[in-house]
């Protein structure tokens, strides 16, 4: 599938529509991002691991906000796009997705139910995925086993942040994570029921499943068995599912001082 | 745009992650860590995270400063200030023979540079008195191992930890100070292997281990031979592992013989039972792994702690095969590649001997000189020879002394008598504050070279942006300082050349060159350029032969409580700054994360002193006081108290004890005796 990228990746830098293509590259015995530009040997482009692109070009929109770019992105990094364009923290205009279909291993490895890119233009994409996330089994919930394993896993934080920094969608300017407020700064494990939740919370109307926080976490902790929990219960209860419509507001984009959220879902009709 | 993803090593621990710098015309934008590589596997901790926050901050030195008349630092060129140390350092050697001039090389800094300081100290200046941090961390693991094992590295590798049926982690926070080798620990003990902590503070590994012995400060020798005595009544030992693979084990037996479970309790103060449960445990794992650090190494009886540590993995043949082993973690990025190098006072690189006449004849033939075979002075020598007036001149690289050795008060008076003090460093730091001289260097994210991580893992850093101002590399710089002393074999145009010298003269490097580190690293021993790298030491045969027992006997430390001073102070690191902070504290989310030091107390002593959570409190010992605020905690056990050492404001080594190993000559940073009352008026 490389080679067909590469012909793809080739043709975008001609058009000369973008300043250049963020994909992979295998060069010093390691793979990373690389910004491609039109000229470039194309030979180094991979298509694997996955790396977290979106969060590259939030940086792009950052320091070079009118650059206009192409990108190699899966499914769930295009949605990543959509979830950080209501937060305007890219701009879909200055962004050419050339889409990607993961391969039937890929998607079944990551446990996948959303599916490929809009517009794919490399691989094909994968039918039959699954309806819905299967989670893991975890303990009963009403006699206080589910809390425990909770506080298990949990316990072997190392408090790297590698969950929010490597995460498309954590993009908040200050991080109540790392508020004092909240959380005690220094302490190791962080308390349980503060540190990890923010996240949680601030995920339930966000998180895309790129899994890249599970990747990150050097102590493998099984952080999107909350996340994808969490997400479940919006979309039931606000029907809102994630990546999907640019146009759809988050029902959590709001504060405590801004219009409460029942008048926002009146308003929409819902 | 300009966009770059720069393939580098972790400026921060000796764990040796690999990741990718985001630069975005010209400037750090961010941190990712490598997915492919080894080590990080696409994790890093908070502090490789933020590496690249301090690269560009204000602080930064950015021209050469001189001190004025006016007793001021003022900014100069690059030519006034590398002449006048040139002429003033030739003045002093001229005067005073080179034995009046001490270098400090660095451990943050790559091999290369590492290489050129002690090229330059004994070529050049002529003296051995070169040394580096090394010795306030694991001088003693480097003396104790090599005698023992014949090789005073890690023995095994950071990836084969997990594989561990046992895991014995004592000396070491290693979650806090090597978090993704702490995380391997733990992945671990999750997939079912057994944990054994030993350390007298509570650490993220302590409350989840299987048996968590806290010791009393210093009596280290005394639990581990009482192990021993343990594992030899029950007949736990490897009886064929002895006899084939190692000697002076009848000559250690009848020392054993005294420490019973009993004895070790009344010095250790560890139950006799919880004892021999431990030692049970860890005999009869297939795989036992031994991990330890500075709780073992930075004591005056240092070296014999190494031995003892050494004896219980010959003792039980875990030794050469995966998932065993004596596993030193190395604390800097670089401190392995630093003594690799020989930027120590005895060896030259690869640890030949300067006492050794064959090794000296090779490296005079190697530079063209005559090397001198005067034994070097250590650090915290090189500082009472100041203040005794012998030492005239110091060259500081990166080092920052004022925070990180003890008895700071004693090392301020020490350098502010020297004819002249040259600091090169990234920051002001306390040290360069004082310096006639300060050079500017280039940080680790301008700049090439290698660093070797503590599974002797020898690995690239490439430049990611151009160094800010007018900084330059460092080994540039040393190029520069040997150039205006008239020296040759300094005219190197990249580190790529240095490292070409380097492998001739260094037989466990013989193997290693840039283009093979471009595929990835390779760890040492690697004799030959067709050699794989070795990822486990003294597989079939020890590096010295065979294995050697050592008997040793426990020695108390050299300062006790007493009624002046009644509670044992210990020292060491956090997750979330490094050694003296110039990098961390300047780092947002790190300060964020703690913006000052603290001391530690136990609920019962606190309630004892009258002291509250976060009230400060004066600490005091025979060398010094700061004010700190209380940390109220059972971390730590009655009667003992923990202060981090990042923070000069409520510096730990005002209070520590400059007292030494007699072979390593390490300073006993973990055990000092001290006072805490609360502060009149602190709230
Ligand atoms: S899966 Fe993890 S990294 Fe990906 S969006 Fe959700 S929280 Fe962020
Ligand atoms: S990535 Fe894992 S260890 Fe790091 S902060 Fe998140 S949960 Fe904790
Ligand atoms: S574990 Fe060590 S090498 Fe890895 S990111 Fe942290 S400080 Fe750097």
């Amino acid at each position: 599938m490389s080679e067909e990228a590469r012909g793809v990746v080739a043709e975008v830098l001609a058009k000369g529509e973008v300043d250049g293509v963020l994909g992979l590259r295998e060069d010093e015995g390691a793979v990373g991002p690389h910004y491609f530009r039109k000229g470039d040997d194309l030979d180094s482009l991979v298509l694997s691991p996955k790396y977290a692109l979106p969060l590259v070009l939030r940086w792009f929109r950052l320091h070079s906000p009118d650059t206009r770019v192409g990108a190699v992105l899966r499914g769930c990094e295009e949605r990543a796009l959509v979830e950080l364009s209501k937060r305007r923290q890219v701009d879909l205009e200055m962004i050419e997705v050339i889409g990607l279909a993961c391969t039937a291993e890929e998607a079944k490895e990551c446990g996948c139910v959303n599916g490929s890119p809009t517009n794919v233009m490399i691989g094909t994409p994968t039918e039959g995925l699954p309806e819905r996330r299967e989670f893991l089994a975890l303990p009963d919930a009403d006699d206080g086993a589910r809390l425990d394993y909770w506080k298990a896993q949990y316990s072997k934080c190392i408090k790297c942040y590698g969950c929010k920094n490597v995460c498309p969608v954590c993009a908040c300017e200050v991080c109540m994570m790392a508020d004092h407020g909240w959380v005690r700064g220094g302490s190791l494990p962080p308390k349980f029921a503060t540190f990890h939740l923010i996240k949680a919370y601030h995920m339930a109307d966000r998180c895309i499943e790129c899994r890249e926080c599970e990747a990150a976490c050097p102590v493998s902790i099984p952080l999107t068995e909350m996340y994808g929990r969490l997400l479940r219960d919006v979309e039931r209860r606000f029907d809102y599912v994630t990546g999907a419509d640019p146009e759809q507001r988050p029902p959590l984009l709001t504060t405590l001082m801004d219009e409460p959220i029942l008048e926002e879902e009146e308003e929409g009709g819902g | 745009m300009e966009y770059k993803s720069v393939l580098t090593t972790c400026p921060y621990c000796g764990c040796g992650c690999n990741m990718f710098l985001q630069v975005i015309d010209g400037h750090l934008v961010g941190t990712l860590p490598s997915k492919t590589h080894e080590i990080s596997r696409g994790s890093l901790c908070i502090k490789g995270w933020n590496s690249h926050e301090w690269v560009e901050s204000p602080d930064r030195l950015r021209t050469p400063l001189i001190r004025g008349e006016d007793g001021e630092l003022h900014p100069a060129s690059w030519d006034e200030a590398l002449d006048l140390i040139g002429s003033r350092l030739q003045a002093i050697i001229d005067d005073h023979g080179g034995d009046a001039v001490g270098l400090l090389s660095s451990a943050r800094c790559t091999n290369e540079e590492n290489y050129l300081m002690q090229k330059l100290a004994r070529a050049v200046v002529g003296t051995n008195n070169i040394d580096h941090c090394a010795r306030l961390c694991h001088a003693s693991t480097v003396a104790g191992l090599a005698g023992t094992l014949g090789s005073g590295a890690m023995t095994n590798s950071t990836p084969d930890i997990p594989l561990a049926d046992c895991i014995l982690v004592t000396g070491s926070n290693t979650v806090e100070q090597h978090p993704l080798i702490g995380s391997r620990v733990i992945l671990a003990k999750e997939r079912g292997a057994k944990l054994i902590v030993v350390d007298p503070r509570e650490t993220p590994l302590s409350t989840m281990a299987d048996i968590w012995l806290h010791q009393r400060p210093g009596t280290d020798v005394a639990w581990l031979n009482a192990m021993m005595h343990v594992i030899l009544r029950e007949g736990l030992e490897d009886s064929e592992f002895i006899e084939a693979r190692t000697e002076g084990f009848e000559e250690m037996r009848p020392v054993l013989d005294r420490y019973t479970p009993q004895v070790s309790e009344e010095i250790t103060g560890i139950p006799a039972a919880e004892l021999e449960a431990a030692a049970r445990m860890y005999a009869s794992a297939d795989k036992g792994c031994i991990l330890y650090s500075m709780g073992i190494t930075q004591h005056t009886n240092g070296t014999d702690n190494v031995k003892s540590v050494a004896n219980l993995a010959l003792l039980t043949g875990n030794m050469g095969r995966k998932g065993t082993g004596v596993n030193p973690l190395r604390g800097q990025n670089n401190v392995q590649g630093a003594c690799d190098m020989g930027a120590l006072y005895n060896v030259f690189p690869g640890y030949q001997k300067v006492a050794d006449e064959a090794a000296r004849a090779k490296f005079d033939e190697a530079w063209g000189v005559t090397c001198s075979d005067v034994t070097g002075l250590t650090v915290v020598e090189m500082m009472h020879a100041a203040h005794d007036g012998k030492m005239k001149g110091m060259l500081i690289l990166g080092e920052n002394p004022m925070l990180s050795d003890p008895d700071i008060n004693h090392v301020r008076e020490a350098l502010s008598t020297l004819d002249l003090l040259v600091v090169i460093d990234i920051f002001l730091s306390e040290t360069a504050a004082m310096a006639d001289i300060v050079l500017p260097a280039a940080s680790w994210a301008e700049r090439e070279g290698t660093f070797t991580a503590t599974d002797r893992r020898v690995q690239r850093i490439r430049k990611a942006i151009e160094p800010v101002g007018e900084s330059r590399p460092d080994w540039r710089i040393i190029c520069d300082i040997a150039g205006r002393l008239g020296a040759e074999g300094f005219d190197f145009q990249s580190p790529v050349h240095i490292m070409e010298e380097v492998v001739t003269v260094t037989p466990q490097y013989g193997g290693i060159d840039y283009e093979r580190l471009e595929e990835g690293g390779l760890q040492w021993p690697c004799p030959s350029p067709d050699h794989p790298g070795t990822p486990i030491l003294h597989v079939d045969k020890f590096t010295r032969g065979l294995g050697l027992f050592s008997a040793v006997e426990h020695q108390e430390p050299n300062e006790l409580p007493d009624d002046e001073y009644p509670m044992t102070l210990t020292t060491g690191r956090m997750m979330f700054h490094y050694h003296t902070g110039t990098q961390t504290r300047r780092t947002p989310a790190l300060d964020q994360e703690v913006p000052t030091g603290y001391v530690e107390l136990n609920p019962e002593d606190a309630k004892r002193l009258g002291v509250n959570d976060g009230q400060m409190v004066e600490v005091k010992s025979r060398r010094g006081k700061i004010h700190i605020p209380a940390e109220v905690t059972e971390k730590v056990q009655p009667g003992v108290v923990f202060i981090p050492f990042h923070f000069a404001e409520c510096a730990a080594n005002l209070l520590t004890n400059p007292a030494l190993d007699p072979v390593a000559k390490i300073p006993e940073f973990k055990v000092c005796a001290v006072s805490v009352e609360p502060v009149k008026g602190g709230a």
